[in-house]
């Protein structure tokens, strides 16, 4: 547990020295305060941890897996990074501004139509500006297009087969795409008995799971689960 | 014997309904001890979100927040 743990540990004392630390209990106290402001901020899920500037924008959150000061060391100097790129994106850098908005695509702070408005306004994008903006804008279609089907298995199915030909197509999405992109197209050819397809959204899902995971063992255990499908798939077996 | 055994059991019983009937702990009575966290001990935590950003605004450094629930 993150109090019990890291929060709690000499090394968070020395790293919380950099920064003014804000810790927010939301209930339904009378005397609570702020009701409700975690989602006023931008935070979702609780508990949850972010950096945020003095006026209270959220410049990076730190995600839910499990925390260390290690962790917490890293996405401050991710968010200081970020407000770097910032400052001289708005003194008119224009590798800075392609920087911030790949960044802030990685971190999922931007929804796809500002972040498709903010591409325009870049100036000059490098190839590898390019090719990065255009797999993180694909990674931010692909979830709204499973989000679409979340309940309908025909439309999964479907949409695993679109994915399929568009990898075949070369058009590929980022290394962290939602793990539903490799789900559905397994689903997909589950559905079909294709063995070969089936491999390489499993082959996905584990470069996925390699970064995400960080040796969990629901990592583990969901491509054991997924092996087992394929072994069925391999010998005729539903 | 027997009758040992049962008394054994109704007290048993008694108990488990006793401490099934204790009222659960209010939210403020929650965030009273979320408050008192040992946690927060560690280094200096602010609680309202105003003053954490008066102080980073003074002292020009960033805010770390931590986001909880009492039941957490």
């Amino acid at each position: 547990m993150t109090e019990a743990g890291p929060l709690s540990t000499p090394e968070f004392a020395t790293f919380a020295a950099d920064f003014v630390l804000f810790c927010h209990p939301e209930s339904k106290a009378t005397q609570a305060k702020d009701v409700g402001l975690a989602k006023r901020l931008g935070v979702t899920g609780l508990p949850d941890i972010a950096v945020f500037t003095a006026d209270g924008t959220l410049i990076v959150k730190v995600p839910p897996s499990v925390h260390s000061v290690a962790q917490f060391t890293r996405y401050a100097a991710r968010a200081r990074q970020l407000l770097a790129w910032r400052v001289a994106a708005n003194e008119g850098d224009a590798r800075a501004a392609a920087a911030l908005l790949i960044a802030q695509l990685e971190e999922r702070q931007l929804d796809r139509s500002s972040a498709e408005s903010r591409r325009k306004q870049l100036k000059n994008e490098l190839e590898p500006e390019r090719k990065r903006i255009d797999a993180l804008l694909l990674d931010l279609r692909i979830g709204e297009q499973i989000r679409a089907v979340h309940r309908d298995l025909n439309g999964r199915r479907a949409l695993g087969g679109k994915f399929l030909r568009m990898l075949a197509a070369d058009q590929l999405p980022s290394p962290a795409v939602s793990r539903g992109f490799w789900f559905v197209i397994m689903e997909h050819c589950e559905a079909k008995a294709d063995v070969d397809g089936f491999v390489i959204g499993l082959n996905g899902l584990r470069r996925n799971v390699a970064l995400t995971a960080n040796g969990a063992p629901w990592g583990a255990k969901l491509i054991a689960d997924y092996e087992q499908k394929l072994a069925q798939l391999q010998t005729g077996k539903k | 014997m027997r009758f040992a055994s049962a008394r054994l059991v109704l007290l048993t019983s008694f108990v488990s309904l006793l401490s099934a009937q204790q009222p659960r702990p209010s939210q403020d009575e929650l965030l009273e001890q979320k408050l008192q966290s040992p946690f927060l001990k560690n280094a200096a935590w602010h609680t309202d979100w105003q003053l954490a950003r008066r102080e980073a605004t003074a002292s020009k450094k960033l805010i770390f927040g931590y986001f909880t629930t009492v039941n957490y």
